[in-house]
């Protein structure tokens, strides 16, 4: 009656069984109350003059500070934090794929043809294949560890050039990513810079590093490392775990971390170890975005070992309560403090590979380059040794796997698949667009949270919305982990998608929503995006193309969207970031980027509003380009 | 004598008036030791910002009724409305029968949720000069002002309505 | 104006109390068995020790003396005449009156059992009582007490905390707190009992009670054919109203005193509150007893209103509200719970709060969503509120912790 409510009734109605543990479900109606201060940004930390909280009877800080010079560093610290989440990931991916260019890591290169394409794209040239992926990291890694002053060079390389312009013209071309988000916490500290115009440039300055490096570069790494995303169908929910296994969770944001271990998996010596403790083997279990970036890239690596996406962010800590977990494994973030004590109920075991996501009750393993493999046997042994304890009599492990999820999610949408199916070029899509079969694309991604009606349950609505209205659905991120749960990535979805998209979903059997997997996956759908708007010869701000963030979540999906804006594209969230005590930021989101960026904000908790405005942006784009609608 | 006055519309949530509260009534009123003492758990705010099932913040402050249930509930005698016109629990006879809260029908007493079994309501400061939650209420919502009491010494204004059809 | 009041716990205080505050020269005088005032509520605490019986006291030291009442304790009326308007004593005392009230609550009745009268067996309805379990259990290797309503669960949970070995609680039920819980939330604190300590016999009754050949208790035989030693036996298993004094005279009565909704019961100037006496119950809109001190000081206070010529009601009164707390675990239970009509829903909702408490809602409403009883296990902070909504008939509303329901708004408005 009072639990929070997912979109996803299967998961409702488990966790209505599951009343011996506390969940966010259950915390989210106790921490009902929110402090207005804090959602409207004007609760200044800096000094010990404060906590300073901005009222009518008192307009300013102690220090003189306004409304608008608070909530402006309160929010560029935010997405500073956020784009340093991202770039961590590029850091270590980048690092990984120079380790193995030096022979120090022994990890396989799955797609030397990526790597070929992503050399080529940097004008870089090199005799071998160690060679070229040593150089390719190599200039990630400068870039990255540039000054301020100095521009990172791949940027060009990285986005159309009317943004690179309008970029330059703005002055927030960015330099070294890491400076820049070191630079924006100087910034932000006390009585430095007041001036709220000068923090949202560099709020967006950070959105381009963010989305280039820490989406878009960490995903084409990771495609050399762990192989490219190839269409296919796959298994998500609960339903994916089979207790006959052992079965470790995996959690984070870095695939190639978990190279040594999928490589150790999917080796009949790996499977050996889950067998010696009476199980039939050993296999991963999806349970935040690096999962869904393993069901990404299930066609070229981790193919059996892989079962499958559970859920997202949210779902985790009902999984651990359905007793088939035997590890979790977290290398960065998403996974929930709330798992904590359910672990120890249930006897799982908790590892974190990397400091930055040290949970209390978890053993840090930290992963180091050039010994893949020994972490990897490593960790093997302790699920294995972990899923003989539990499942020793007496443990009071009790295992209760829900039918939850769907059999038939297509899956392993890329910029790259996407082309290859629609016969080598976006060119159809927009046929299709220009035709009016399908009215527009938009992108429902980002994260889940429990605000805006429940788990799941804008996202899910908004996307019902738009499928009726003929538009497709493109989702990267937890966001993808709640539609696939509730079918919308399966071929059946055609069903309640409007006639035109239907029959295009028919022609080239698809779901109405392409699941492009992980967040990061937001920087390939953006690649997406950049292609329409190559290919039909428009700058991005023209493009029929709308991107949401229904249910943004953290700090990342600040960054995420500064991107978005960044790149002039129009971004709808359902919840105001906490901006709204700032009337200068408010319109500068909402009302005047579109003359600096061509981006724009806009706010809406309604679906159907939600639906019907988009429909609106798509047609006065489309008519806009001359195409009748 | 001492009326307050809670205007709804003001709260922000912030729950200043909760922290105060648990201040208040930790063992030397000290924000820092409040905490180091495990105290922000151990010690229940006498006040709850709560919210309305329309999504509005509503403070939920005992209102030292003019006929307080509490008091004619309690077995123990712990609990009385002083001359001052505020219900105050003595909690050393207080034995924790519960029987005000289960008779208060705004939910203003409850069971104190660490060590010994007893009620916890607001006492109205009794033992200070201000009162803390008024004191530490940086919207102006809720406000303490001397006055001829009759009725209730706590004042709801701007109190949202019940939805139609709800009551 | 003569006031008398017969008895001296929460309804005839509360009474005094009222009566005081509308008639400021009008004598009040107090009569009872009892030498002192005591709660009731804490007798097993007094019988396990946790309190002394000064600290049961639920009254100022200068109570009597502040609302003027001439305290005759230790008086125990023998015969009322109403001709006369005399309340008499065993001792010959007389006292005359205008107005009487009856407070006289009741005792336990000890269940019909083969064995059970004779030395060891105990109530627990008076300080007396409670003076002499304490003084007995300690050298007990057995107790078992016949019963688990409040009382029996409370003095059980009581004589576990002060670390007795081996209490038993027998119970005819299938669960303890028949009348306050339903089959879930009772069968969980059987179980809560069970694990602190208590040897639980829930649907089982005792057939019979053995005793040696000194007369000195040996054992109780159950239903079930166990046999449970026993050298205590506390019955808490029923208790009958003290009406004797005015059934003589002809009021009417059933298992208690009736009383109108003033209080009046059916002979001139008499009126009669507290466990004695029986009304009607608004949230089962039936005629019955209540045994809750909530509902005996309300009964006083509507008594001395109308005993001093005003005006007050028990219209919406109800004695079925309970609150017991047992091993850290509170429950309150609002409403006829124990019999839910057929067309009433019942909603369950449970859930483990950030504290790892298991928590509880257990709400019935009819056919218009209007809430009619309720069970609140563990966190039981609201539970003032959905009592408020049964007596004010309200819509059931959302049960998040935090969220304040329609109702509360009219209620505090």
């Amino acid at each position: 009656m009072s639990r929070c409510k997912s979109a996803d009734t299967r998961l409702s109605n488990y966790l209505d069984t599951k009343t011996d543990i506390n969940t966010a479900f259950d915390r989210f109606a106790e921490q009902k109350v929110k402090c207005g201060f804090g959602k409207l940004g004007v609760c200044c930390r800096l000094c010990s003059n404060g906590p300073c909280r901005i009222t009518p009877d008192s307009p300013k800080g102690v220090c003189g500070a306004t409304a608008d010079s608070i909530v402006a560093r309160n929010f560029l610290r935010m997405v500073a934090a956020g784009s340093a989440c991202y770039l961590h990931v590029c850091e270590a991916t980048a690092k990984r794929l120079k380790s193995i260019g030096e022979g120090v890591s022994p990890l396989p290169l799955r797609s030397k043809q990526s790597l070929d394409e992503l050399a080529a794209k940097f004008g870089i040239e090199a005799a071998t294949t160690e060679e070229k992926a040593r150089l390719v990291a190599d200039k990630v890694l400068a870039d990255l560890y540039k000054p301020r002053d100095e521009k990172m060079e791949l940027v060009e390389f990285m986005a159309p050039k009317e943004r690179i312009d309008t970029w330059k013209k703005l002055g927030i071309l960015p330099g070294g990513a890491k400076s820049e988000v070191f630079d924006a916490l100087v910034k932000t500290s006390t009585n430095l810079n007041t001036d709220p115009v000068d923090q949202m440039l560099h709020v967006l300055n950070l959105g381009i590093s963010t989305g280039l490096y820490g989406l878009a570069m960490t995903n084409l790494m990771n495609d050399v490392i762990m192989g490219e995303p190839v269409i296919r169908t796959a298994s998500t929910g609960f339903s994916v775990a089979d207790p006959d296994y052992v079965n470790i969770a995996v959690s984070g944001h870095s695939h190639s971390v978990f190279g040594g271990l999928i490589a150790l998996l999917e080796s009949e010596a790996g499977q050996a170890i889950g067998r010696e403790v009476g199980a039939k083997g050993i296999k991963l279990v999806g349970m935040t975005c690096v999962g869904q970036d393993m069901q990404l890239r299930a066609g070229a690596s981790g193919t059996d070992i892989f079962c499958g996406q559970a859920g997202n962010n949210f779902t985790q800590e009902a999984l651990l309560s359905t007793g088939a977990i035997d590890m979790v494994i977290s290398e960065f973030n998403c996974t929930l403090s709330g798992i904590e004590p359910i672990a120890a109920k249930q006897n799982v075991k908790l590892i974190c590979l990397d400091d930055v996501a040290k949970q209390t009750t978890a053993e840090l393993l930290p992963d180091e380059l050039g010994k893949e493999m020994e972490l990897a046997r490593q960790l093997a042994n302790m699920a294995a040794q972990q899923h003989k304890q539990r499942r020793a009599i007496d443990t009071g492990v009790i295992l209760d796997i829900p039918q939850h999820g769907f059999g038939d999610v297509v899956t392993g949408v890329s910029e790259k698949s996407l082309v290859k199916l629609l016969g080598g070029s976006v060119q159809p899509l927009i046929d299709l667009i220009a035709s009016g079969q399908i009215k527009g694309v938009v992108g429902v991604l980002g994260c889940s949270n429990l605000a805006e009606g429940g788990h799941d349950v804008m996202t899910v609505n908004l996307t019902r919305e738009l499928i009726k209205r003929d538009i497709l659905v493109l989702s990267a991120g937890c966001t993808t982990g709640g539609l696939a749960n509730v079918g919308l990535c399966s071929p059946g979805a055609k069903d309640l998608a409007g006639p035109g998209l239907k029959a295009v979903c028919e022609a080239l059997g698809i779901p109405p929503v392409l699941n492009f997997g992980p967040c990061l996956s937001i920087g390939r759908i953006e690649m997406v995006a950049q292609a329409l708007a190559k290919t039909m010869n428009i700058s991005m701000p023209e493009l029929p193309v709308v991107i949401s963030a229904p249910q943004w979540l953290e700090e990342q999906a600040l960054a995420d969207g500064a991107f978005g804006l960044a790149m002039g594209l129009t971004l709808h969230l359902a919840q105001m970031p906490p901006v709204a005590g700032s009337p200068i930021i408010t319109k500068l989101l909402t009302e005047d980027l579109p003359a600096i960026t061509g981006g724009r904000l806009f706010i809406e908790s309604d679906p159907v509003k939600t639906a019907e405005q988009m429909a609106a942006i798509i047609a006065g784009k489309l008519q806009a380009l001359g195409v009748a609608v | 004598m001492r009326k307050k006055t809670i205007d709804v519309a003001k709260c922000t949530g912030c729950k200043n008036c909760e922290l105060a509260c648990i201040v208040a009534h930790s063992s030397n009123e000290n924000l820092q030791q409040a905490y180091k003492d495990g105290g922000i758990a151990a010690i229940r705010p006498r006040c709850k910002v709560a919210q309305t099932d329309d999504g509005q913040n509503y403070p939920r402050h005992c209102k030292h009724c003019e006929d307080p249930q509490c008091v004619r509930a309690c077995m123990s005698g712990a609990l009385n409305k002083g001359e001052d016109g505020y219900v105050v629990c003595d909690t050393e006879t207080c034995v924790g029968c519960y029987m005000c809260v289960m008779s208060c029908a705004s939910g203003s007493a409850r069971p104190a949720t660490s060590g010994r079994r007893m009620a916890l309501k607001c006492d109205g400061c009794a033992s200070r000069s201000d009162m803390a939650c008024v004191e530490n209420c940086p919207t102006g919502c809720l406000s303490v002002a001397e006055a001829d009491l009759q009725g209730d010494c706590v004042e709801y204004v701007n109190q949202p309505q019940p939805r139609e059809g709800s009551v | 104006m003569k006031y008398v009041i017969i008895g001296n716990s929460a309804a005839g205080t509360a009474a005094a109390e009222t009566i005081r505050r509308q008639d400021p020269v009008g004598e009040i005088i107090m009569l009872s068995r009892d030498t002192s005032f005591y709660s009731r509520c804490q007798l097993h605490l007094v019988a396990s020790g946790q309190r002394s019986p000064q600290q049961a006291n639920f009254l100022p030291a200068d109570w009597a003396q502040r609302h003027g009442v001439e305290l005759q304790l230790g008086r125990t009326v023998s015969e009322i005449d109403m001709a006369r308007r005399l309340v008499i004593c065993d001792n010959g005392e007389q006292f005359g009156y205008n107005r009487l009230l009856l407070t006289t609550g009741s005792r336990s009745a000890l269940p019909p059992i083969p064995g059970m009268e004779g030395p060891g067996v105990y109530g627990l309805r008076h300080l007396g009582d409670a003076e002499q379990l304490l003084q007995a259990y300690r050298s007990k290797q057995h107790i078992v007490i016949i019963g688990a309503g409040l009382v029996g669960c409370e003095l059980a949970e009581a004589l576990v905390e002060v670390g007795h070995p081996s209490v038993s609680l027998v119970e005819m039920s299938p669960y303890p707190l028949p009348l306050q819980l339903e089959e879930v939330t009772g069968g969980r604190l059987g179980q809560l009992m069970q694990q602190h300590g208590i040897a639980m016999y829930c649907g089982d009754g005792v057939t019979q009670v053995e005793r040696n050949a000194d007369g000195t208790l040996a054992a109780v035989l159950l239903k079930s054919g166990k046999r449970l030693p026993a050298d205590l036996i506390v019955a808490a298993a029923g208790v009958r109203a003290n009406t004797e004094l005015l059934t003589r005279l002809g009021a009417e009565c059933n298992r208690g005193l009736v009383i109108d909704e003033r209080c009046r019961t059916s002979l001139p100037d008499i009126f009669a509150a507290g466990d004695v006496t029986e009304c009607r119950d608004m949230t089962l809109d039936r005629v019955m007893s209540s045994a809750i001190w909530p509902a005996a000081r309300k009964q006083g206070r509507v008594a001395g209103t109308n005993m001093a010529g005003g005006k007050a009601s028990l219209q919406e009164h109800t004695g079925l509200r309970a609150s017991v707390s047992l091993f850290g675990t509170s429950m309150v239970s609002v409403g006829a719970v124990f019999s839910p009509a057929p067309e009433w829903q019942k909603q369950v909702y449970d859930y483990t709060d950030s504290r790892g408490r298991l928590c509880s809602k257990v709400c019935y409403s009819d056919t218009a969503g209007i809430l009619k009883a309720a069970i609140l296990w563990g966190d039981i902070s609201q539970a003032g509120v959905y009592g408020e909504a049964v007596v004010k008939q309200c819509m059931l509303g959302d049960l998040a912790p935090s969220a304040v329901p329609d109702y509360l708004l009219q209620a505090v408005g």
